[in-house]
């Protein structure tokens, strides 16, 4: 928990600072390592959402874009990753209601896109494996609103805000997503 | 509210993630490259860099001393004021102190500090600023010497202790939410703590002694910033004497995040044009950030469509300027997430150094796209009172009210055509009232 309050709320440090201004500046190298201390974070954001490799490549390329034409907006109370995270999260949904418009289904029909191209997780643990499926396996608008609630630690008004729903709806969508993934994690449990 | 499963999100956020395909970074390279290279070609992007709060600081104490000498210049009962009737009854006596100040020129001692970890730090900023809207800061450590001429629309930023070089920036807009003039928009969004309260009648006023001056205290509780570092009170000091602020706080838990104190103060002084459009060396970046002056009458031949205009705005605001562009440097919004703007008017209407703009955009192919173009804050979520609009073009839509003690009051409306924003040191009625005589 500590750590995610760290990752949410941590203000920028000075070597950052320094970074961010540089970048405000011009400098591409000063904003790829920004991107850089951020990418595995952000990286595991877009897929966890969009479930396909080459779609979570193409939003961050779209929202590093707009982040390097933003910063100059940038006030600097908030962390750079913070920050970053809002600008990937809002490009990853604009795909998602891009793809629906595009197919004309409803996001929720966007069922399961990322179950057959999860990614190569190694030696990882079969709970993990277990709960990958079962993430890709969930409806988009389901997975939006638990990875950003219960992993990245946005409130409901936020997703709220982000995704535009109301709270309630934020509050139901993450009841039935967790309700979806809670057993892979029991079973853990129950396996140790 | 969040109720979070903390074990899920452990379990999720330790979920790998696949790496970026091959040639992902060069193409991301030559993309911001590109970006770059657009700024400098001043075409289409603006490129300058930004004020840092302590600058923009400045310009918000500037609003605020004009909010706070509206909002507390007679006199005030002994005790709390904090009765709707009266507050109000304050403010109103307040305003016709407002139209009579010409100019300002001030020192402005700015204390901060960035967040929890970080020292205070401490800047001493020459300011000046004038009816037409001109702005100049002088003397930063931080950021060098900033001028914003109105006649001109332009900001010439001079020597940067962290980017070489000089900085012009002309074709800027007259406000919120394309003008940043040197981050105002920042400025603005601090001054509005002060400028919601008078809004939203929430704060208290009591009369006090500080550091041996009779005083009026202002205080009010303002919400945190969800994300970033803020405040949980406000204080705003004026001296009963002059009306003017000694000091302005924003403190977390007794704990200063940022104070703004005034030296020197003279009204009135005599301030030309040409005191806000100094030379700069002939190797300055100059950018364009599209806006030109025009007409009124004259907007739309520029951009296609008939921009309205607000016909009851409060006593004494009159049309200062107008201009218009065909694009702009960056999208609004907060991270500058909305959809590009094109077509856009804005017009500054002025009374004595308060500004309200009025601007209209084209909505583009997805209303739906569209968040409040006035921007917040990172972090700063702001629910707006949503209110149907009796009157004028816009009968029948809906407007999107934000009176929040860190954005500047404003409307916005998003039409299946137009989106529309009116910004500026406006109460509720007056905000409401505006829109619905837009026309």
């Amino acid at each position: 928990m500590l750590l995610i309050f760290i990752a949410v709320v941590a203000p920028p440090q000075r070597g950052e600072r320094r970074l961010i201004k540089r970048a405000q500046g011009g400098d591409v190298g000063a904003f790829e390592q920004l991107l850089e201390a951020n990418g595995p974070a952000m990286r595991r954001l877009a897929y966890s959402m969009l479930g396909d490799e080459a779609t979570m490549d193409d939003v961050l390329q779209t929202a590093y874009v707009r982040a390097f034409r933003a910063l100059p907006k940038f006030d600097g109370r908030s962390s750079f990753g913070t920050w970053l995270h809002r600008i990937v999260a809002n490009a990853a949904v604009d795909e998602l209601r891009r793809i629906a418009r595009r197919g004309e289904v409803d996001l929720e029909a966007l069922e399961g896109r990322a179950a057959a191209s999860s990614p190569d997780i190694g030696e990882a643990s079969d709970t993990r494996m277990d709960l990958a499926n079962a993430l890709a396996g969930l409806p988009a608008d389901l997975r939006i609103v638990v990875l950003m609630v219960d992993a990245e630690g946005y409130s409901y008004d936020e997703v709220a805000e982000v995704v535009g729903i109301p709270p309630g709806t934020v509050a139901s969508r993450l009841s039935r997503a967790r309700a979806a993934l809670r057993p892979v994690l029991e079973a853990r449990s129950e396996a140790a | 509210m969040t109720d979070r499963d903390e074990e899920l999100g452990r379990a999720l956020r330790d979920l790998p993630a696949p790496p970026h395909r091959e040639g992902f970074h060069a193409e991301l390279r030559a993309r911001l490259e590109d970006e770059v290279a657009s700024r400098r070609t001043a075409k289409r992007r603006a490129w300058r860099p930004r004020l840092v709060p302590a600058l923009a600081g400045a310009t918000a104490l500037a609003a605020t001393i004009v909010l706070v000498l509206a909002l507390l210049p007679g006199r005030v009962d002994r005790g709390i004021v904090n009765e709707p009737a009266q507050a109000a009854q304050v403010v109103e006596r307040a305003r016709a102190a407002l139209a009579g100040v010409r100019s300002l020129r001030a020192t402005l001692v700015v204390r901060q500090r960035l967040n929890e970890q970080e020292p205070l730090t401490t800047d001493r900023l020459r300011v000046a600023l004038t009816d037409r809207g001109d702005l100049r800061v002088l003397g930063s450590a931080q950021d060098g010497d900033f001028y914003y001429s109105a006649r001109d629309a332009r900001e010439v930023q001079l020597e940067l202790p962290y980017a070489p070089g000089s900085f012009v920036t002309r074709g800027v807009a007259p406000g919120a939410p394309d003008g940043l003039i040197g981050d105002r928009r920042l400025g603005l969004q601090a001054a509005a703590i002060t400028r919601a309260l008078a809004a939203a009648r929430t704060g208290t006023v009591r009369e006090e002694t500080v550091d041996g001056r009779a005083a009026y205290v202002l205080r009010a509780d303002i919400p945190v910033n969800k994300l970033g570092y803020s405040g949980d009170r406000l204080e705003v000091v004026v001296d009963r004497q002059t009306g003017f602020p000694l000091s302005v706080r924003e403190t977390l838990q007794g704990r200063l995040v940022q104070g703004f104190e005034l030296d020197d103060l003279r009204l009135n002084p005599s301030l030309p044009a040409s005191a806000f459009a100094p030379d700069y060396p002939a190797d300055a970046t100059v950018v364009d950030e599209g806006f030109r002056t025009v007409p009124f009458s004259a907007a739309q031949a520029r951009v296609g469509y008939t921009p309205i205009a607000p016909r009851a705005l409060p006593a004494g605001f009159g049309r200062s300027v107008t201009r218009v562009a065909t694009t702009t440097p960056s999208p609004t919004g907060n991270e500058a997430l909305n959809p590009p703007s094109r077509d856009v008017v804005s017009t500054a209407y002025r009374r004595g150094l308060d500004t309200v703009i009025v601007s209209t955009r084209r909505t583009g192919a997805d209303p739906d796209a569209w968040a409040d173009p006035i921007a917040s804050g990172e972090g700063n979520l702001v629910e707006p009172e949503r209110v149907r609009i009796n009157g004028g073009a816009l009968r029948g839509a809906t407007a999107n009210l934000v009176l929040d003690p860190r954005v500047e009051p404003h409307v916005y409306v998003v039409t299946d055509e137009l989106v529309v924003t009116i910004t500026g040191p406006l109460t509720r009625e007056e905000l409401l009232a505006a829109t619905a005589s837009l026309g």
